[in-house]
């Protein structure tokens, strides 16, 4: 016969009490050798207390207390070391790099489709004049066709250009990722269509003149900033990938495990979006840099990533 | 019954814990969200003593100005969902207030990675307007997760404030486990009920535990249950 249910909490309350104590003290700093000791030691004792709860107790509110404080005490004890400051420091140092290192195919298919925009959207343009409408931004077209190009503006039109510009090219770069849940159809496609898009913009401002000065523009923070759109366009692939073909899983345990490492990857390019927003706003437009430090800055900040991504935690 | 989250741990018992719903996530979301408002409307008004003319101020920003401020804006309130939960192992005001907390799919803390993603996140839930992706996603899990906790690996418990005080008075009692809960637990609750509700419930319990008082007087029937748990 087991405890009656007073006795049981009579005789055990103090251990639970303690064990709450000292969880609490444990979120707050540091707990000495014998504490811990004594920890481990309430968090078996309140373990074994709670699978009696569960035989002889079910549905009461000792049991209710126990399923709580165990849940607890093991977050804390069996808590990984994942979420240490140290792990963020690891994470660029070795994960991210590796992943991409990993994933590189991807990512090439990335880049590869919106080459394959950049080449169709310049033809587009080349050989049929008339699908400048339908392909450059309808805000800029009045403006190359005058000869310049939006930075000039003073107006202010120029700056809700820039802001657009900005503003679109985060949305692509997350869209490319995101979209990968269509079974990347969406990623190939907004990969294609902003290589379309700014491969016409590229072809049309040449036939105005004025295509060496967008290239100025575009060559500080260019690089870096399509190599992101091409990286997340590959995490994107990536699950479009597990979702079409998960193996001998079920697409849900592909796409879980596909889209862990997928995230990942865009989340390490986060810092670099931030820095090349900081390059696009401030270094990229106007005169005050000279085009050559533009051009020295864009290859050198390239190359820098890549020589990141490329060679970081690669075991020797 | 409530959907809940079974962890077998090392130590070979099963802990649950209780899931939270949707009411108290979106409660809790609108408490946090009156906080950032409140905070963001005394900054406006530290700011104005030294800009007079804030509207005015802002129009004068160049575009790209104005696209750092917003995404300054973005990253304060992001880094206000990630370092409060961050800070306080997976709570913030509201959910701290609503006693719920966000935890990894094995009832462990979550760490930076999970909190950044599930509020990051937060903005495709969001779409196009006042989360209803992220509502329908609640909807249709069993365990209520939105895109972000879907992505992140994460969920929302229930803690419940559970008083063992009440046990105080059964020490010793010879009643089942079932009797000395349901008795200690109507007695916790005596005061906070009506009395037609005292009366009726009380005279049930004093019956099937064959004793016999006045049926219209609450005191009696209180004292003898309470005298029924020490000795019975």
């Amino acid at each position: 016969m087991a405890l009656g249910l007073g006795d049981f909490v009579a005789r055990r309350q103090p251990d639970w009490d303690a064990l709450t104590a000292l969880l609490g003290k444990l979120g707050g700093g540091q707990l000495k050798l014998p504490e811990i000791d004594r920890l481990d030691r309430l968090y078996r004792q309140a373990s074994a207390d709670l699978a009696q709860a569960q035989s002889f107790y079910p549905g009461t509110d000792v049991h209710r207390f126990l399923n709580q404080l165990c849940a607890r005490a093991y977050g804390e004890i069996y808590r990984s070391r994942a979420d240490r400051p140290a792990a963020i420091r690891a994470f660029f140092a070795h994960q991210f790099p590796q992943a991409v290192r990993e994933e590189l195919r991807y990512v090439g298919a990335a880049a590869g489709l919106m080459a394959l925009g950049l080449i169709l959207g310049a033809m587009t343009v080349a050989l049929a004049p008339e699908g400048v409408a339908l392909l450059v931004p309808e805000q800029l077209q009045p403006v190359v066709s005058k000869g310049q190009l939006w930075t000039d503006q003073l107006d202010g039109s120029s700056s809700a250009i820039s802001v657009a510009i900005l503003t679109n090219n985060l949305r692509v770069t997350f869209l490319a990722f995101a979209l990968g849940l269509s079974w990347g159809l969406g990623t190939i496609a907004i990969l294609v269509l902003n290589g379309l898009q700014v491969g016409a913009l590229v072809a049309f401002t040449f036939q105005h003149g004025v295509g060496w000065r967008l290239l100025e523009f575009i060559s500080a923070h260019g690089p870096i900033e399509l190599s992101v759109i091409s990286i997340t366009g590959g995490a994107g692939l990536m699950i479009g990938q597990a979702l079409i073909d998960p193996g001998e899983r079920t697409r849900g345990e592909a796409m879980r495990e596909r889209a862990g490492k997928a995230v990942r990857i865009v989340l390490g390019c986060a810092p670099f979006l931030a820095l090349i927003g900081v390059v696009e706003g401030f270094v990229s437009p106007g005169t005050f840099f000279p085009a050559a430090a533009k051009v020295v800055l864009g290859v050198g900040l390239g190359l820098g990533f890549w020589g990141y991504l490329l060679r970081a935690g690669r075991a020797r | 019954m409530d959907p809940r989250l079974e962890v077998a741990t090392p130590e070979r018992v099963s802990v649950s814990l209780p899931i939270a719903g949707v009411g108290s996530r979106s409660i809790a979301h609108l408490i946090d969200l009156g906080l950032l408002f409140a905070g963001l409307l005394v900054l406006y008004f530290l700011a104005s003593l030294v800009i007079p003319d804030m509207l005015d101020a802002f129009e004068g920003l160049s575009g790209v100005e104005r696209a750092v401020g917003g995404l300054i804006g973005f990253a304060a309130i992001w880094g206000y969902w990630t370092g409060m939960e961050l800070a306080w192992r997976g709570q913030t005001v509201g959910k701290r207030l609503m006693r719920i907390r966000v935890v990894k799919s094995d009832g462990s803390p979550i760490g930076v990675f999970e909190s950044a993603v599930r509020n990051l996140v937060r903005i495709v839930d969001f779409l196009p307007t006042c989360y209803p992706i992220g509502l329908i996603s609640m909807l249709i899990d069993p365990r209520h997760r939105r895109l972000g906790d879907l992505a992140a690996g994460t969920m929302l418990v229930r803690e419940e404030k559970i008083d063992l005080a009440r046990y105080a008075s059964s020490a010793q009692s010879r009643l089942s486990p079932q009797d000395v809960e349901v008795l200690t637990g109507f007695l916790a609750r005596f005061d906070a009920l009506e009395p037609q509700a005292q009366l009726k419930l009380g005279a049930q319990l004093v019956a099937r535990h064959g004793g016999q008082v006045a049926a219209n007087d609450p005191a009696a029937i209180r004292a003898w249950l309470q005298q029924h748990l020490k000795g019975g």
